[in-house]
């Protein structure tokens, strides 16, 4: 359905420069949105193209053809994680008069303005992924002191309870990474002690990167056992280090990334187990969410529909309200070959 | 002496192209129209819009500045940087620019005095600028104080400032470019330069300014969509350096270098700018998008390189008595013509 219209827009678009005819429907018969009752969301993720958001549209989709003809939804990001291409999209948002406008924000300070001015133009505004300052709602991924035990707990089941262990991350200062860092340290402290974290190195989104340093990381230590390996490219990447070192199973590897990234460390037995949460229910609910931000359904402490996710219930939080999406999804051998993202 | 065909072809194309696509993209949304998205739509291309009016520039005397993204990025980042460090708005502004002028001395310097290619400058300056950027800021983004949010964000009489910034940036290029000897000589450096290298100290420091213009323009363009956004980051303006580029092209300015007017710049950057506009708010992906862009560069070089040919070779067949002029030039369309054009 989205593919012809796209092929429309091209053929018409064609057809139009080729012969510099002039085609004289100002009024938009086969415009978009000349329906005034339908609601219009606008979903931006951080980037287009790429697996993780593919997944995520995937649940976009799903929830896009539930809700059928009352609603339209647009997923459209930039080809660029970089912030002037997401205002762009976001001015224009407004300028097409959505009704919501949803946004992964690439650079929060940066998107502010715009979502502000998309406030003013009585558009409502929340964020999903990476939260903006600028939102009534923000749809969060996952609690990070919940997803940090959960990478410290499959750890000491993997290195036992005395062990060094190090950690590669994205850059100190990305504040997902650094939430989880926190995560796993508190569960650390609390429930596993012996656990000893010797080095923290940093790897971009970078899986080449990531593999450099954990060859590093295992030469400079040798009494490392385990490694948090906690971007969705710096889990391959370590994975692949201890492959090539030759250490599959005696240096064990934790952390989070997409299926099909990683399948084939658990095939070859480097990894045991993974941690991710469900990009497609996130992306799902962020429709049901923006529907019910659209309607003025969403309050403190009152639940709204999230159709097959069930209900959720907004909760109150330093900038307005936001929703948890649900609790770590892990993968292992035995559950990893049933998602395809 | 008569103008060649050449030099007024890009202008009637792209008022055409414009027609097009005002017309097409009304069809497509029917908020197109709208004053207040026109505006928006020119507003959010306003920094591309200074930057190629800089691109062109350089272009005009021959050559190229692939480093127009980074440099706009580290005048970014340092506006941002300095505000946060507490120095005063109007001067950390400056300063800003100051290091745009600097990125493009350096550019300038490179080329003119140690004789390399622009391209292998200009690609090394790019890397080294945002590298400079990234370094310096750590990957974080500094914010814009909201007391200079005015240049990006406001509005005069219902136009965006950027906006005005862009026409008031074009019209003091346009008046060194068309009107100033300046002008003619950049022009006539890109058309010869083997001519000017006798001259070679006022050739050096043609190509230097050239070069500083760019830089300086980057930063304008820097300042303007840091308070536009209200804050600054070392990865603005990826990729502007082929955006600038494409709309020098789609503009008509030659990239072998002396023929091409800034009015061809301006209009490309709105034609782009519209039909980007257009297809976003009619929901079409960022991807599409990108593909028309690509289709409008082609057709515009198409027409741009066999459409003069074909009206001479068309007027030479009208008028055969003209005299032993160029018969040549008219039969081979692939001879790029090199002749300056006062």
């Amino acid at each position: 359905m989205k593919l012809t219209r796209y092929a429309a827009v091209l053929g018409a678009g064609l057809a139009l420069a080729l012969t510099g005819c002039t085609m004289g429907s100002p009024d938009g018969a086969t415009g978009s949105g000349g329906d005034d009752d339908q609601i219009q969301i606008a979903i931006i993720p951080k980037i287009n193209g790429i697996p993780y958001y593919q997944a995520v549209e995937k649940g976009v989709q799903e929830a896009a053809d539930e809700l059928g003809a009352d609603v339209e939804v647009i997923w459209n990001g930039p080809s660029t994680a970089e912030a002037s291409a997401q205002v762009q999209i976001i001015q224009n948002m407004i300028n097409a008069k959505v009704d919501v406008i949803a946004v992964a924000a690439n650079d929060p300070a940066a998107v502010a303005p715009a979502l502000q001015q998309a406030e003013d133009a009585g558009i409502k505004v929340m964020s999903w992924d990476g939260d903006a300052d600028v939102r009534e709602l923000f749809v969060q991924l996952i609690d990070a002191n919940e997803f940090g035990a959960a990478l410290a707990d499959q750890m000491a089941e993997q290195v036992g309870e005395d062990a060094d262990v190090a950690v590669v991350t994205s850059t100190l200062t990305a504040p997902n990474q650094s939430a989880w860092l926190e995560g796993i340290k508190a569960r650390i402290a609390e429930a596993h002690p012996g656990l000893n974290i010797v080095t923290t190195m940093e790897s971009g989104e970078d899986q080449e990167l990531a593999m450099n340093q954990t060859k590093d990381i295992i030469r400079a230590y040798p009494d490392v056992k385990g490694v948090f390996a906690i971007t969705t490219a710096a889990l391959p990447g370590a994975a692949q280090a201890v492959e090539s070192l030759g250490l599959s199973g005696e240096i064990a590897v934790v952390g989070n990334s997409t299926p099909n990234a990683i399948k084939q460390y658990f095939d070859s037995g480097t990894l045991k187990s993974a941690v991710l949460w469900n990009p497609i229910d996130h992306g799902y609910l962020t429709v049901y969410s923006a529907l019910a931000l659209a309607k003025g359904e969403v309050v403190e402490g009152e639940a709204y529909d999230a159709g097959r996710l069930g209900s959720y219930t907004p909760q109150a939080d330093a900038t307005s309200l936001f929703v948890m999406l649900s609790a770590p999804l892990v993968f292992t051998s035995d559950n990893i070959g049933d998602y395809d993202f | 002496m008569r103008k060649r065909i050449a030099d007024h072809l890009p202008t009637a194309v792209l008022v055409v192209l414009l027609v097009v696509v005002v017309i097409a993209m009304s069809g497509l949304s029917r908020h197109f129209l709208a004053v207040s998205n026109l505006l928006s739509a020119i507003q959010l291309a306003a920094p591309l819009g200074i930057i190629a009016i800089g691109m062109t520039f350089v272009v005009l005397i021959g050559g190229i500045d692939l480093s127009v993204g980074s440099t706009f990025a580290l005048s970014a980042i340092a506006i941002g940087m300095l505000c946060s460090a507490g120095v005063p708005l109007a001067l950390a502004a400056v300063l800003g620019l100051l290091v745009g002028v600097l990125c493009g001395l350096l550019n300038g310097v490179l080329v003119s005095a140690l004789g390399l290619p622009s391209i292998v400058v200009t690609i090394a300056t790019m890397a080294g600028y945002r590298g400079l950027a990234l370094a310096i800021s750590g990957g974080s983004s500094f914010p814009i104080p909201a007391d200079l949010a005015f240049l990006g964000q406001g509005y005069v009489a219902g136009v965006p400032m950027p906006v005005i910034i862009l026409v008031i940036v074009f019209a003091v290029a346009a008046v060194m470019l068309m009107t100033t000897p300046y002008g003619d000589r950049l022009y006539a450096l890109g058309a010869n330069p083997v001519a000017l290298r006798f001259a070679a100290q006022r050739s050096r420091r043609l190509t230097l300014s050239a070069y500083v213009v760019a830089g300086f323009l980057s930063a304008v363009a820097a300042l303007v969509y840091g308070t536009m956004v209200s804050s600054a980051k070392s990865n603005f303006g990826t990729g502007y350096e082929l955006a600038a580029v494409t709309i020098v092209v789609v503009g008509g300015v030659a990239l072998t270098g002396g023929r091409g007017s800034l009015w061809g710049a301006l209009l490309a950057t709105v034609v782009i700018a519209l039909l980007q506009n257009g297809l976003s708010i009619s929901f079409v992906p960022t991807e599409i998008q990108t593909m028309f862009v690509g289709g409008a560069l082609i057709l515009t070089a198409v027409i741009y390189r066999w459409l003069p040919p074909l009206l001479v070779a068309g007027r030479r067949r009208d008028t055969v008595v003209d005299g032993g002029r160029t018969s040549s030039t008219a039969t081979h369309p692939a001879t790029p013509t090199k002749e300056t054009t006062q």
